[in-house]
């Protein structure tokens, strides 16, 4: 059925409305939550922000809260970007650049179907027909081009089965990230009890049974301390530096106006790619490069499971973890555990990082060169138990970077789909799955 | 950190907004229509003057009609009170009554003449080109009624303020004009910052070095904003203005007459030497000896005129290089701090660590002579003139003089780029708190009695000792001392938190099953459209 928007609004099935044109002084660190276009992910929106309304204007913007099922998306500046307010997330209120399309009659039009909708090439081609096109000003579309849109809906029970089949693939997607935060924060846990806090040293001084693990690990551990430059440590442990420990490679970038060394086969890290991966790993690069670009330059493959991390510019100091052999850019250094403990030397990093960085507070931007890693000074605990945590955290990392594998695979499912499914090219054979899935 | 309220700002700083100067501004801003911001700036700031003294003056003279035996047109009267006198055709009623005369520019550069010339201490001073061709007479027109709003909005609002009439007036004029000099060196961008210093700096300045009592210096005093928060300080403090001496130098002629028009407005006396001058060749206070030195000099400039002054007393450290100022400067000030004085003053970051051109031979020699009392490094984007971020250097002619605790052989280092609040998109400001934190840091670490214990605190200060610097290859960036801040610990105990990380991720696990059944069964649906 094609449908025009504004029809669906006069008709009260939809609400179309856009953002609080706030002031200052209405903000604050508690109320409600104050989205601004940046917030608007790729699907997603974090409603966990700095600004709030503060409580006592909730009044004022009463008819410009958002609840969860809505849909938002960016009408001014880079038009286009869709986010989906879960059902687990608070009602917020959005700046004047974001608009959000409510769903009142369930049964004419599902809420999570129309976030696909939106997200999908039709409504995408709508909104690029009418914005505001290369001028000085920012790309906008009102809420009155909005209401002139025409759209394609489905009967209400494809667009369910539609809402179904491509939310289980994002409600996955989102269980991987929840279960990767979870996982990191397991062995990070762990670090810092062994490596930091020597809790099991501790605990043997103080004659207890070490919490949580076996007598066997229990045994790895002194029951006393001895006096270093790093402050007490184990006794039998030592300090000595990072780079006896771990060994620094560092990269390049092939000729840029050659374009027989681009575009081939060997993913290549940017500064970009590493400093914008939230993520434990690294798994995909926005450039790639071909063997003759690999040859002709300085840039080499960084082994899987290297560490590595921005070194110069205002994202110094972010880092990663490479998931799999990738080149890599001048502006990053890698650490190779000599050991091949190469979460330990992860996990190490991430309580050295910070450390680092504030060694490096240079005159303009803060860099770290090579000496910074040379002074750097590190607790080293013997072989056996490095070798004991390694083991103990591997599958947990193990299973972050199979998540972040199969997450990839279901944005690609995803994104396949979508247009397929919408289009009704690709169809869900609903009868059929009823019969199926009845107990 | 949390962005804080820009209202919260205003009110906690004592630039403290009166509510309409915004109103103010976006109408006078409105008329300068095609005009450079530079230039329009003396247009309007010389104007709010003539409303200040004549404001003065027109109290003054009310007061001394109800006087019996008074005459309000002796001018003895008014110089005894430290009040311009201004002659009548100069006053702000004359110039509103014919603000719509054609001939309005003439009128005001008349007025500003017969001002000048029945104040000697103002001669020189005042802009006197309102009447040239390029500027529009009506607009002008328009805004001298504005301007003449600034009183009607104090008497609508009265309730707001208590205190006795005269320092309220003059207070408000003198806010709104430092209003119109911050606003001025934000509209100009990256010129603008050389006249102006943002208030939330100079505060931290001041507060650091408490001027009490004494003679105050700044070489390159720019609008003179060191100056007007040296004296708020003091009276802040319960003393009087006469307890500072003021002396100053400023080598842009422009620059330099803004400041004596800030300054009057503010009734402060100051020696800005007998003209504007440079600093470096020719200094209008070569032989003060300052106990307080408040600077903010431009950063790196590079055609100081170094290389015609290879050889000079001043540089007691070691010749500053030719092409950058910034050590030049350090020893300008050094060479004219008191054997009891303090100075405070702004520089970009690289003075902290560069060793080219011999700065850091200079920089270790200044080390080793135990003269560096305190380093701060600021957060970025407070400057108007860059973004780059800036460093407060506090330098002590004699740390083990009795005034405070004897601190021979130490430095303090403060590290402050993680504090501050965004005010607009591309400029950061220090709240008062803030501004109270870091300077109780430095009085409590220099043994002052009420400003209790001093301590420590990884990742924002650090007392070292001249080895360390020395150990540090004598760079002087606080990072380098401070360290990281201590990670939060959540509290939670090692074993209760892996516990709770074990039992949520035994539900993902459950969780994932169940969605990955739900995916293969959805897409078992699948089929092709027939």
């Amino acid at each position: 059925m094609r449908v025009r928007v504004g029809s669906l609004v006069s008709s009260g099935k939809l609400v179309i409305n856009d953002g609080y044109r706030v002031t200052n002084r209405e903000l604050g660190s508690t109320g409600i939550p104050f989205v601004r276009g940046g917030d608007i992910g790729d699907g997603s929106i974090t409603t966990d922000v700095v600004d709030h309304i503060l409580p006592e204007h909730r009044d004022r913007v009463r008819n410009k809260l958002t609840k969860p099922d809505d849909v938002a998306f960016i009408s001014k500046g880079t038009v286009g970007r869709v986010g989906y307010l879960r059902p687990d997330q608070p009602e917020v209120v959005f700046a004047p650049q974001v608009c959000y399309w409510r769903v009142i009659n369930q049964g004419c039009i599902h809420p999570r179907f129309l976030y696909y909708m939106l997200t999908g090439p039709e409504f995408q081609a709508n909104l690029h027909a009418v914005k505001t096109h290369g001028s000085m000003v920012a790309d906008y579309v009102s809420l009155a081009d909005q209401h002139a849109f025409v759209l394609t809906l489905p009967p209400i029970d494809i667009q369910a089965d539609i809402g179904r089949i491509l939310g289980s693939l994002d409600d996955k997607i989102d269980l991987n990230r929840r279960m990767n935060a979870t996982l990191e924060a397991i062995a990070r846990t762990l670090f810092r009890s062994w490596f930091l806090d020597f809790d099991p040293v501790r605990a043997k001084m103080e004659g207890r049974q070490p919490p949580v693990i076996d007598s066997e690990t229990a045994a790895l551990f002194p029951s006393s301390f001895a006096d270093s430059s790093l402050g007490p440590i184990p006794e039998g442990w030592a300090v000595g530096p990072l780079l006896d420990q771990a060994g620094l490679i560092s990269g390049g970038t092939p000729k840029t106006s050659e374009s027989a060394y681009w575009d081939g086969g060997i993913p290549w890290a940017s500064a970009k790619d590493v400093s914008q991966c939230g993520d434990a790993f690294l798994i995909n690069t926005e450039r790639s490069i071909t063997d003759l670009g690999l040859a002709n330059s300085s840039t080499k493959i960084i082994p899987k499971l290297s560490t590595v991390v921005v070194a110069r510019g205002a994202t110094t100091g972010r880092f990663t973890m490479f998931g799999g052999d990738i080149a890599m850019n001048q502006t990053c250094y890698a650490l190779r555990s000599r050991t091949g403990h190469h979460f330990y030397l992860n996990s190490l990093f991430r309580e050295l990082v910070d450390d680092l960085i504030h060694a490096a507070h240079g005159s303009v931007f803060d860099t770290i060169t090579t000496t910074t890693f040379e002074r750097a000074k590190v607790i080293l605990p013997p072989p056996e138990v490095q070798t004991c945590f390694e083991l103990r955290v591997s599958s947990l990392f193990g299973r972050v970077l199979a998540n972040l594998n199969e997450s990839r695979t279901l944005v690609a499912l995803r994104d396949t789909l979508l247009p397929k499914l919408l289009s009704g090219e690709v169809r869900v054979k609903h009868a059929e799955q009823l019969v199926e899935s009845r107990p | 950190m949390a962005r804080r309220k820009a209202t919260n700002a205003g009110k906690n700083g004592s630039g403290a907004k009166l509510g309409f100067e915004e109103k103010l501004w976006a109408a006078a801003d409105k008329m300068r229509g095609h005009m450079d911001a530079a230039e329009y700036k003396h247009v309007a700031l010389g104007l709010i003057f003539l409303k200040y003294i004549s404001d003065a003056f027109q109290e003054r003279y009310d007061a001394l009609q109800k006087e019996p035996h008074a005459d309000p047109e002796d001018r003895d009267e008014y110089t005894a009170e430290n009040v311009f006198w201004v002659p009548r055709e100069a006053r702000w009623k004359a110039l509103q009554d014919n603000a719509k005369q054609a001939d309005i520019g003439k009128r005001v550069d008349l007025a500003m003449e017969a001002i000048e010339k029945e104040n000697p201490s103002l001669k020189g001073v005042l802009p006197k080109d309102y009447a040239r061709p390029t500027l529009d007479q009506t607009r002008l027109g328009e805004l001298i009624d504005l301007i003449g709003t600034i009183e009607l909005v104090y008497r609508e609002d009265a309730d707001l303020f208590d205190g006795k009439r005269d320092h309220r007036s003059k207070d408000l004029l003198g806010r709104v004009y430092e209003y119109f000099l911050g606003k001025f060196a934000s509209a100009e961008g990256k010129a603008g910052g050389e006249f102006y210093t943002p208030e939330s700096v100079v505060r931290l300045l001041v507060e650091m070095i408490e001027p009490y009592k004494g003679r105050v210096l700044d070489p390159c005093c720019g609008s003179g904003g060191m100056f007007v928060q040296s004296e708020s300080f003091v009276e802040a403090h319960g003393g009087r203005k006469t307890d500072l001496s003021i002396f100053g130098q400023e080598s842009n002629p422009t620059t330099w007459k803004l400041c004596r028009m800030n300054l009057a407005i503010r009734g402060i006396e100051a020696n800005l030497g007998q003209v504007h001058a440079d600093s470096f060749h020719n200094d209008q206070h070569k032989d003060l000896r300052a106990d307080f030195i408040l600077a903010n000099p431009p950063f790196n400039v590079s055609d100081w005129g170094g290389d015609r002054l290879r050889e000079d007393a001043r540089w007691q450290h070691g010749p500053p290089p030719a092409g950058n100022a910034n050590f030049a400067w350090v020893q300008h000030f050094l060479a004219h701090l008191g054997p009891k004085g303090v100075a405070g003053f702004v520089l970009a970051n690289g003075s902290m660590s560069s060793n080219q051109s011999g700065e850091g031979e200079i920089r270790r020699r200044i080390v080793e002579a135990d003269l560096v009392d305190c380093m701060i490094a600021l957060p970025g984007q407070l400057f108007y003139t860059t973004g780059i971020p800036a460093c407060l250097w506090f330098l002590a002619r004699n740390k083990g003089n009795g005034k405070f605790r004897d601190r021979r052989g130490e430095t303090l280092f403060i590290d402050a780029r993680k504090l501050g609040h965004l005010v607009d998109r591309t400029h950061r400001e220090l709240s008062a708190e803030e501004i109270a934190r870091i300077a109780r840091a430095y009085h409590a670490w220099r043994g002052e009695p009420d400003a209790g214990h001093y301590a420590d605190v990884p990742g924002f200060c650090k007392a070292a000792t001249l080895e360390e610097i020395a150990a540090h290859g004598f760079v002087l960036t606080p990072g380098r001392y401070v360290g990281a801040e201590d990670v939060e610990d959540d509290g939670e105990p090692f074993e209760v938190k892996i516990e709770r990380l074990l039992e949520k991720l035994e539900g993902q696990f459950a969780e994932c099953q169940a969605l990955e059944g739900a995916i293969r069964d959805n897409l078992k649906g699948l089929g092709n459209a027939t």
